[in-house]
C-alpha cells in the first residue's frame, strides 16, 4: 500500500485505557511506522480530552509518568471533520494534519463499542476494524447472544435484566433465574470488557452479591449458565466478506475461579501457571495452545461457529470470537466477541504466517476496501418533500 | 556547498574522530570516505565514538593545531593590517574545517613511521623465531571467502585427537599472529593460521613468518577488489602460498571453478562430492543441519549449506591422516556450531532466520541463495541485503548479478537504500523479478524491529552488514 498518514487512537475512558496504550504501540504504531507510514497517534486521556504529538506514540512516556505533565500543560487537539478527517494539534491551523486511515485501537466503552466508529463515519474517513454497527452489537453480550441465538448459533442459556428492573424488585429477578437457569452461573455486565464485574455464581446464596456487582458496571445485568467440562478457545477473524480466520486458539491460564479475569488476562504475562505445551505461545494474554490440539472434527466446529457469528453480527476488518466447548458432548457455545483484540492478536497471526506488519498492512487495505463498499452505497436521493410542505 | 556547510557545526571533530575510529585507523580509507561524504551531520548512525586514548590524544593534537592556527592568522592579520590580508584572513579561517579534516591524520601518519613501523619489524622477528622453533604441523588457511570458517571446522576436528591451537576470532594480520603465537604452550601438535589479503606481497610476508607446512584455498572472489585492482592480482595473492609451499600439500576449494583450474599435481581438490578417493553422499540441506555420509560414515553438522560440504570433509581426510579416529573425527564435527553471523541460523517468531551479516563478497552471497533456493517448505523466503561494499568498478556488475539471483529463489527482497540499491534493483528487473521489495531508509530501525516482519514459516536470509564509513 501507498505511504498513508494514519490516525491511531488509543486510550480512552474505559479501564482498559492501560491496554488499550500497549495494544497501539506495540501492535499498531511501531509496525505502521516500520512499514513507512506516517502515524499520528490520538491518545485520549481517562478525562477524554484528546492529544496528539510524537512523544505519545512512546511507551516511555506512560511508563515515567510524563503523560501526567503533557496532558496538564497541552492543549487538547482540534478536530475538523468537513470533507474528511483534519487533524489540528494544539488548535494551530498551520500545522493541520490530513488523516487518510483511522486506526482505532480502543478497548472497551467509548471505543471498542461503536461510538468511534460512528464518529468516523461521520467524518466520512476510512476506518481500520469492524463498523458501528457490528461493534454495538459485540460489545453487548445480550445483543450478540441475541443475534446467536436468532441464527441458531448455540451459546449458553441465558436471562438478561434492566439493571432498574433489578433494583426495584430484586426478589422477581432472583425467582426468575432460580427457575429458568441451572447453576453454576456467570453474571456479567453486558459492555464491560477484560472480565470486570463478571463473578461465577456456584449457588443461590452468591447470586444477589453477584448482580449488585455487575450493577455497578452497567446499566443492565447477563446471566447465564455455565458451560462444564469446558474448553475455553478463540479464533481471530480479519477481512469482511472473505473472511480469514486466524489459529483457533486455547488460552492457557485460568484463575481459581474459572474466569479469566482481569489480571490473568493482562498482567500475568505467562507467570501463572507455568508454561504451556510445546506449541505454547506468549502471547498479549499469557501462554496459549496454538492451534488449539483438538480433534479436527471439532477443531473444525469452532472455525465454523466463528465464521456463522462474524456473518450474523456482520463483523469486518478485524475481530475475535470467544467460543465455548463441552468436551464431553463436544457441542461448541458461542460466548463473546472481540472486535477490537489486545495487539490485535498478532502472536496468532504471526503463527498463521502473517507477521504484524504484514497484519497492519491487510487490515489498511480492509479498511480502504469497506470504505470504498460504503461509498458506492447511495444515501442521498433528490425528493420534493420540501416543496410540497 | 552543502557539504561545505555540514562541517559548521558543533561535534564535527568528533565526526572526523568517529571515522577513523570507524575505518580502525586506515587513513586510506579515512581519505576514501572524506571525498565520499556528502553531510557530515548524517554519519554517525550505528554507534559512537570511544574515547580511547588515541583518541584523546588525536583530539588534543588537534586542539593544539586549531589554536596555532588560529592565533597565526590573527598574528599575521595585526602585523599586516590591510584590507587585503583582512580578505585573506577570512578565507583561512573559513578554510580551517577542509584543513582540520586532513590534519588530524598527521600524527597517526608521522606515528606510524617512526615509531609503529620500527616496533612492528621487531615484534615479527621474534614472532618468526618462535615459529620456526615450533614443532607443531603448521596449516596455513588463506581465501577470499570461507577461510574463518575452514580454520573452525579444521580447529574443531582435528583438535577432537590432537593438541590444537588456531588464531582466534577474525584475526588474519601480521601483528595479530605474532601474537598468537607469543601465547602458545610449545607442545601443540597443530597450529592453524588464518591468513588475510589485502595487497599483492601480503601472502608471501604470511607465510615467511608462519613457516606452513599445510595450505588451503578456501575460495577466490572480488573481495577487496578495490585495493587489490584486478582479479589477476587476488588470484595472484592468494597463490603466493602454493610458493611458498613448494611441493608440500595444498587444499584447494573445488567447489570454486577458478581453483579448480589451478590444481597441480601437488594439490588436493576438495568438493561437496569429497576429495581424493573419500566420498560424499546421500546430502541432505536442512535449514537447521546439514547430513551426509563421508565414506559410508554419516555425518550431521549443524553448520548448513553445501558450501560447507566440501571443506568439512577435508578437514575429515585430514584427520585421518593425523591418525585420529572415527569416533574422535565424529565427535570433532559435533562439537561445531554455527559461527556468529556466518550462516549461523536462528528461529524468531517461528521464522528462521538465517543471520549471514559477516558475508561480504558475491560468492558468499550466491552460496546463500543456493542454500535457500535448496530448502524447501517454507511459506516466504525473504533476503536482507544493503549490498557489497569494496566492489571497485565492478559494484555495478555484482549488484546487479545479485538481483539477477535472486528473481527465482526468493518471494521478498528488503534493501538497505544506498548507493548500490539501484544496480540490485535493475538486476531484479532484468530477470523479472515478481515478489515485493521494499527498502528501507532506517537499517537499525528494521534489524531492531525484524521480529515485526516475520511469521511463522518464513525463511530469511539476511547477508552483508554496512558500518557507517560506507553509507
Amino acid at each position: 500500500m501507498d505511504k498513508k498518514t494514519i490516525a491511531v487512537f488509543f486510550g480512552g475512558k474505559t479501564p482498559e485505557h492501560d491496554v488499550s496504550i500497549v495494544s497501539a504501540i506495540s501492535s499498531v504504531i511501531k509496525p505502521l511506522r516500520l512499514s513507512g507510514h506516517r502515524v499520528v497517534p490520538i491518545y485520549i486521556a481517562k478525562d477524554g480530552n484528546w492529544y496528539t504529538g510524537d512523544e505519545l506514540a512512546e511507551i516511555r512516556t506512560y511508563q515515567t509518568g510524563k503523560i501526567e505533565a503533557i496532558v496538564a500543560k497541552q492543549k487538547p487537539l482540534t478536530i475538523s471533520v468537513n470533507d474528511g478527517l483534519t487533524i489540528i494539534p494544539d488548535g494551530r491551523e498551520r500545522k493541520a494534519v490530513r488523516i487518510d486511515i483511522a486506526f482505532p485501537v480502543m478497548h472497551g466503552s467509548y471505543g471498542e463499542d461503536g461510538s468511534l466508529m460512528g464518529f468516523l463515519r461521520m467524518a466520512n474517513v476510512p476506518f481500520v476494524g469492524c463498523d458501528m454497527e457490528a461493534s454495538v452489537i459485540a460489545m453487548n453480550k445480550i445483543l450478540a447472544k441475541q443475534t446467536a441465538h436468532a441464527n441458531d448459533i448455540p451459546t449458553p442459556k441465558y436471562l438478561a435484566f434492566r439493571k432498574s428492573e433489578f433494583e426495584k424488585n430484586r426478589a422477581e429477578v432472583l425467582r426468575k433465574i432460580n427457575n429458568a437457569l441451572k447453576f453454576p452461573l456467570f453474571v456479567k455486565p453486558p459492555h464491560a470488557g477484560s472480565s470486570i464485574g463478571i463473578t461465577k455464581v456456584k449457588t443461590e446464596r452468591d447470586l444477589e452479591n453477584a448482580l449488585e456487582v455487575a450493577a455497578h458496571y452497567d446499566e443492565a445485568i447477563l446471566v447465564e449458565e455455565s458451560i462444564e467440562n469446558l474448553i475455553e478457545v478463540t479464533v481471530p477473524i480479519i477481512g469482511s466478506d472473505e473472511p480469514i480466520l486466524g489459529n483457533v486458539e486455547r488460552p492457557m491460564h485460568l484463575s481459581s475461579d474459572g474466569v479469566f479475569d482481569f489480571e490473568t488476562k493482562y498482567l500475568s504475562g505467562g507467570k501463572k501457571g507455568g508454561k504451556g505445551g510445546k506449541s505454547g505461545k506468549q502471547g498479549a494474554q499469557g501462554y496459549s495452545e496454538i492451534p488449539a490440539k483438538l480433534p479436527a472434527e471439532l477443531y473444525r466446529a469452532c472455525e465454523d461457529t466463528a465464521q456463522k457469528m462474524h456473518q450474523a453480527v456482520g463483523l469486518s476488518g478485524i475481530a475475535r470470537v470467544d467460543l465455548l466447548i463441552d468436551s464431553k458432548t463436544n457441542v461448541v457455545y458461542f460466548n463473546e466477541i472481540n472486535p477490537m483484540p489486545g495487539s490485535l492478536y498478532a502472536h496468532n497471526w504471526v503463527v498463521k504466517g502473517m507477521s504484524n506488519v504484514a497484519l497492519v498492512e491487510k487490515l489498511l487495505d480492509y479498511a480502504a476496501r469497506d470504505f470504498e463498499k460504503r461509498a458506492r452505497t447511495n444515501t442521498t436521493f433528490a425528493t420534493n418533500f420540501l416543496k410540497q410542505f | 556547498m552543502k557539504k561545505y556547510l555540514s562541517r559548521l557545526n558543533f561535534g564535527y571533530e568528533r565526526v572526523l574522530l568517529y571515522m577513523l575510529q570507524q575505518t580502525e585507523y586506515d587513513v586510506g580509507e579515512y581519505l576514501r570516505w572524506l571525498r565520499r561524504v556528502k553531510d557530515f551531520r548524517a554519519v554517525v548512525k550505528r554507534q559512537s565514538l570511544v574515547p580511547t586514548r588515541k583518541i584523546k590524544m588525536l583530539f588534543l593534537t588537534l586542539a593544539i593545531f586549531v589554536l596555532l592556527y588560529i592565533s597565526a592568522i590573527f598574528w599575521m592579520v595585526i602585523v599586516v593590517n590591510t584590507i587585503w590580508i583582512y580578505a585573506i584572513g577570512f578565507v583561512l579561517i573559513m578554510l580551517l574545517p577542509v584543513v582540520a579534516q586532513y590534519e588530524i591524520v598527521l600524527p597517526l601518519v608521522i606515528g606510524k613511521y617512526l615509531i609503529q613501523k620500527p616496533m612492528e619489524g621487531r615484534i615479527l622477528n621474534r614472532a618468526r623465531e618462535k615459529f620456526s622453533n615450533h614443532p607443531a604441523t603448521k596449516i596455513a588457511v588463506v581465501g577470499s571467502y570461507g577461510k574463518t570458517t575452514a580454520k573452525e571446522i579444521l580447529a574443531s576436528v582435528l583438535g577432537a585427537g590432537k593438541k590444537i591451537a588456531a588464531t582466534p576470532g577474525n584475526i588474519n594480520q601480521p601483528l595479530g599472529i605474532a601474537k598468537f603465537v607469543d601465547k602458545l604452550d610449545g607442545d601443540e601438535d597443530i597450529l592453524i593460521v588464518e591468513m588475510g589479503e589485502f595487497r599483492v606481497g601480503d601472502i608471501t610476508k604470511m607465510c615467511q613468518l608462519v613457516n606452513p607446512d599445510i595450505g588451503f584455498i578456501t575460495g577466490v572472489s572480488e573481495a577487496h577488489l578495490a585495493t587489490f585492482g584486478s582479479m589477476e592480482n587476488i588470484v595472484a595473492t592468494l597463490f603466493e602460498l602454493r610458493e611458498f609451499l613448494g611441493k608440500k600439500p595444498l587444499y584447494l576449494n573445488g567447489d570454486n571453478e577458478l581453483l579448480r583450474s589451478r590444481v597441480d599435481k601437488f594439490s588436493i581438490l576438495y568438493s561437496h562430492d569429497g576429495l581424493g578417493n573419500h566420498r560424499v553422499k546421500d546430502v541432505e540441506i536442512e535449514p537447521l543441519q546439514t547430513k551426509f555420509t563421508f565414506d559410508g560414515q554419516p555425518i550431521t553438522s549443524k553448520l548448513i549449506g553445501r558450501h560447507n560440504i566440501g571443506i568439512t570433509a577435508a578437514a575429515m581426510a585430514l584427520a585421518k591422516k593425523f591418525g585420529l579416529s572415527k569416533h574422535e573425527i565424529a565427535s570433532g564435527i559435533k562439537a561445531l556450531t554455527p559461527f556468529e553471523h556466518r550462516m549461523a541460523p536462528t528461529i524468531m517468531n517461528g521464522a528462521v532466520v538465517i543471520d549471514d551479516t559477516y558475508n561480504g563478497n558475491l560468492r558468499g552471497v550466491l552460496a546463500g541463495v543456493e542454500l535457500v533456493r535448496e530448502l524447501d517448505g517454507f511459506g516466504r523466503k525473504i533476503y536482507v541485503t544493503p549490498g557489497l561494499v569494496e566492489q571497485g568498478d565492478k559494484t555495478a556488475a555484482v549488484h546487479i548479478e545479485i538481483g539477477r539471483a535472486l528473481t527465482n529463489v526468493f518471494d521478498s527482497v528488503v534493501l538497505m537504500r544506498n548507493s548500490v540499491t539501484e544496480y540490485i534493483l535493475t538486476g531484479l528487473e532484468e530477470n523479472g523479478f515478481r515478489g515485493e521489495i521494499t527498502i528501507i531508509d532506517n537499517p537499525l530501525d528494521f534489524y531492531e524491529n525484524l521480529s515485526s516482519f516475520l511469521a511463522m514459516g518464513d525463511l530469511v536470509l539476511m547477508q552483508n552488514d554496512w558500518t557507517d564509513n560506507y553509507f
